[in-house]
């Protein structure tokens, strides 16, 4: 029906004052087989620009029609042909060049592994393109309407009538002899398609206020309902998919143990694979007395610690460890580690404040070793030797 | 369409006695040949007569299906073509005579039919549930008998229906179709895997009776196409059959042999991805020396070469192409059956000398036989069925 789509008429037709202009004729037949006749007759009479209605596709009136094969198939084909390079580009770009890959073992450019992805792209961009390339470029689509659309015979077209459309621009056409020769043809009623002055109406139509509120309102319904669906779908079984499992968390209680705890401790007389346990619990003091640093001074020591330092102790202490860190407005103001009372502690005095923490500060002891504790100690010394030095470092 | 012939195409085919007799030379030339590879080298004769009777069984099993798909789906259009696969069905019952190599032969030829082979061979004995000789020759019974009955159900009864004519066996046909349907699917699964895939016993692959099946379903749209093209070309067939009914055989050919190519990468992705020895030692044997060049061409001359040559529209009803690539398609369908059985059979890279020239002669000539024999019996149309009238005025 692409012939029909210019429905909207020219600027001078409103000027010279006609309001309706004959487009086509329209003629209504009662059975297929009266419409393939009438087609024969149509053909013989030399009219050229005609096309056929009908509720449902007809068998057989392609060769009638004598229309020429549709040109969608190349469409399809470039398209495809455009999806297999496309497919193939992105996966040789992403797998092999960009982010390499290793999948088992197989080369990087993997042909067999490439193909699946390949196949469906080109699946997904011919028929796609076939679709829109039809609609589109074939059918003319989207148009405001058609002078077929508002003919009163357009119901039973589309359910148990059939008919042969006419175009004005066809060179044979003139009203009154098209529509004595359809007539002719055992049409049950012919009508002349008339083209009405229509801009003005689907103008108001699209841009009334009901449809451009209607539009709001389905912005609002459809964000809300994606944004109730992110938020509360995924609580609703059996949406919530992995969220509840017959596994016991941190803190929960267990139906398997008589003792009910969920959180397992040790058995008794062993020790987790690389950790030492620490005997001083509760007692720095007497941490302080009987732990002994490990560690030698030495650069490796120095530098390790310093990096320790600079990752868990510096954003409070300070990088000089004079209580001056960067979390000091966030956080209550850490003590500078240069007082007497620090720089009089053993080793191991410190070692257990950093195992056990000390009023605000925390326990380290899950997230610095007890081998960086160590040498985070022996740069804390040397750093307290800075800020401190006795009269025969400076000669 | 060059020649015009006024025919009555209720009665059988008036063809040529010289085509009879070129074909009778060609298969006592053939036999000739086979005479004297079975005397060179016995091992390779049995593995080329798998091949010859796999190919002829598989032609057979394609018309056969066609028949019972025009009924499981209702199809008119085909009705008119009908005649042509029920004629080419009757290799089902010629292919018992060239099942020897199946039967007589499993000790050359299955690994798991020789008592020794099976003591040493733990997997071997665990799957000795299945695969033993008396449960197998059993099952060789099976699948015939299923055949047979779909053969004399709804081929042999087609041809009563030009004498007795009546709707009873069509309305009869469209309760079989679907259950033979199954039936089929069924047997040839299994014949694939007893007859082909057993060949090399500890490698499985559970897609395998598809691809045969495929590959069966190819090979009958192929010979239709070929023998109507043929017959079309020179005015045997009606001008009431258009180009819109061969459209539909291009195009039912055009998806059959993309099916065979999806089922064949399907399989072929899957084990190469896995990467497992026990699996990727069937197409190692395929991919090693002369035989990588085999699967390459079976892959560029099944798939690509048909897949181009039927991508248009008009290629599908342009007969003199349609013929050859039919005649082609079957040409491939051979080298796959060869493909898919000599590699695993004889441990060496692919030879094809004057010891396999009987081979593709002899089943050339055993279809031209078979052609030349039945038509000028029948008639090239099922003229009694009720349908054929609805069939032969088809439009796309």
């Amino acid at each position: 029906m692409s012939d029909f789509r210019d429905v909207r008429p020219a600027p001078s037709s409103e000027a010279d004052g006609t309001q309706e202009k004959i487009v086509g004729a329209l003629a209504v037949y009662e059975s297929p087989d009266r419409l393939a006749d009438a087609l024969v007759a149509v053909r013989q009479s030399g009219l050229t620009r005609f096309d056929t209605v009908s509720p449902y596709p007809l068998h057989g009136l392609d060769h009638l029609l004598g229309k020429s094969p549709s040109r969608l198939g190349y469409v399809a084909a470039i398209a495809g042909i455009a999806a297999t390079a496309i497919a193939k580009l992105a996966q040789w770009w992403t797998s092999a060049v960009d982010y390499p890959l290793n999948i088992g073992g197989s080369p990087l450019f993997s042909l067999p592994a490439f193909v699946p992805v390949t196949f469906e792209l080109m699946v997904l961009f011919a028929s796609i393109a076939t679709v829109v390339g039809m609609l589109a470029v074939f059918n003319g689509l989207p148009q405001y309407g058609s002078a077929l659309l508002r003919s009163r015979h357009m119901k039973a077209l589309t359910c148990n009538r059939y008919g042969i459309v006419v175009d004005a621009k066809d060179g044979e056409f003139d009203p009154h002899a098209t529509s004595d020769l359809l007539g002719g043809t055992g049409a049950m009623s012919v009508e002349l398609l008339k083209r009405e002055n229509v801009s003005r109406f689907y103008r108001e139509r699209i841009l009334s206020v009901p449809f451009l509120l209607l539009l709001v309102g389905v912005a609002i319904f459809s964000s809300t309902a994606t944004r109730m669906v992110y938020r509360y779908g995924g609580e609703i079984p059996p949406f919530d998919f992995m969220k509840r499992q017959p596994k016991v968390s941190a803190q929960q209680v267990s139906a398997v143990f008589p003792d009910g705890l969920g959180t397992r401790s040790g058995v008794p007389g062993t020790v987790a694979r690389g950790s030492l346990p620490y005997a001083f619990a509760g007692d720095p003091e007497r941490a302080g007395q009987e732990l002994i640093n490990p560690f030698k001074a030495s650069h490796e020591v120095m530098t390790r610690g310093r990096a320790q330092y600079g990752v868990f102790c510096q954003p409070c202490h300070g990088r000089l460890a004079d209580g001056r860190g960067t979390l000091t407005t966030a956080f209550p103001k850490a003590p500078t580690l240069h007082s007497r009372k620090a720089r009089e502690w053993s080793d191991g005095r410190i070692y257990a404040v950093l195992t056990e923490g000390q009023n605000i500060m925390p326990a380290y002891v899950s997230q610095i070793s007890g081998k960086d504790r160590w040498q985070i100690i022996h740069y804390l010394r040397a750093m307290q030797r800075s800020q401190n030095a006795p009269e025969r470092d400076l000669q | 369409m060059s020649t015009r012939i006024a025919y009555n195409f209720s009665q059988p085919l008036q063809l040529p006695e010289a085509t009879r007799r070129k074909a009778l030379w060609l298969f006592a030339v053939s036999a000739l040949f086979a005479g004297a590879a079975a005397f060179s080298d016995w091992g390779r004769f049995v593995a080329g007569s798998l091949v010859l009777f796999l190919f002829l069984l598989t032609l057979g099993l394609g018309c056969l299906f066609f028949v019972t798909l025009e009924y499981t789906v209702n199809a008119n259009w085909s009705v008119p073509f009908r005649r042509i696969p029920e004629i080419f069905a009757i290799l089902i019952p010629i292919s018992l005579l060239l099942a020897w190599p199946v039967v007589f032969g499993i000790h050359g030829l299955y690994e798991w039919s020789v008592a020794e082979a099976v003591a040493h061979d733990p997997i071997l004995q665990k799957k000795e549930a299945y695969l033993n000789v008396p449960f197998y020759l059993a099952r060789f019974a099976f699948f015939y008998l299923v055949w047979l009955a779909g053969y004399q159900l709804l081929v042999r009864s087609s041809f009563r229906q030009d004498v007795t004519g009546g709707e009873a066996f069509t309305k009869r046909a469209f309760k079989i179709g679907p259950v033979f349907m199954i039936l089929f699917v069924v047997s040839v699964t299994f014949a694939a895997f007893d007859w082909v895939m057993s060949l090399v016993p500890h490698w499985y692959s559970s897609i395998f009776g598809i691809y045969m099946l495929v590959g069966i379903m190819v090979a009958g749209i192929a010979l239709t196409t070929f023998v109507a093209s043929v017959l079309k070309l020179q005015g045997r067939l009606p001008d009431s059959i258009t180009r819109d009914h061969f459209y539909n055989l291009g195009a039912l050919l055009f998806a059959l042999n993309t099916a065979w190519a999806y089922i064949a990468f399907a399989q072929f992705l899957l084990i190469w991805y896995a990467n497992l020895p026990h699996e990727t030692i069937w197409y190692q044997m395929r991919g090693q020396g002369g035989w990588l060049g085999i699967s390459l061409v079976l892959v560029i001359a099944h798939f690509f070469v048909p897949f181009l040559a039927l991508l248009g529209r008009e290629s599908k009803t342009n007969l003199l192409r349609l013929r050859w690539v039919a005649a082609w398609v079957l040409i491939t369908h051979g080298l796959d059956l060869y493909w898919l059985v000599i590699p695993s059979v004889r441990n060496q890279g692919p030879a094809f000398g004057w010891q396999e020239i009987a081979f593709p002669l002899m089943a050339a000539a055993i279809v031209l036989l078979v052609g030349v024999w039945q038509l000028s019996k029948k008639p090239v149309l099922a003229v009694k069925d009720p349908r054929l009238e609805a069939g032969l005025h088809f439009h796309l």
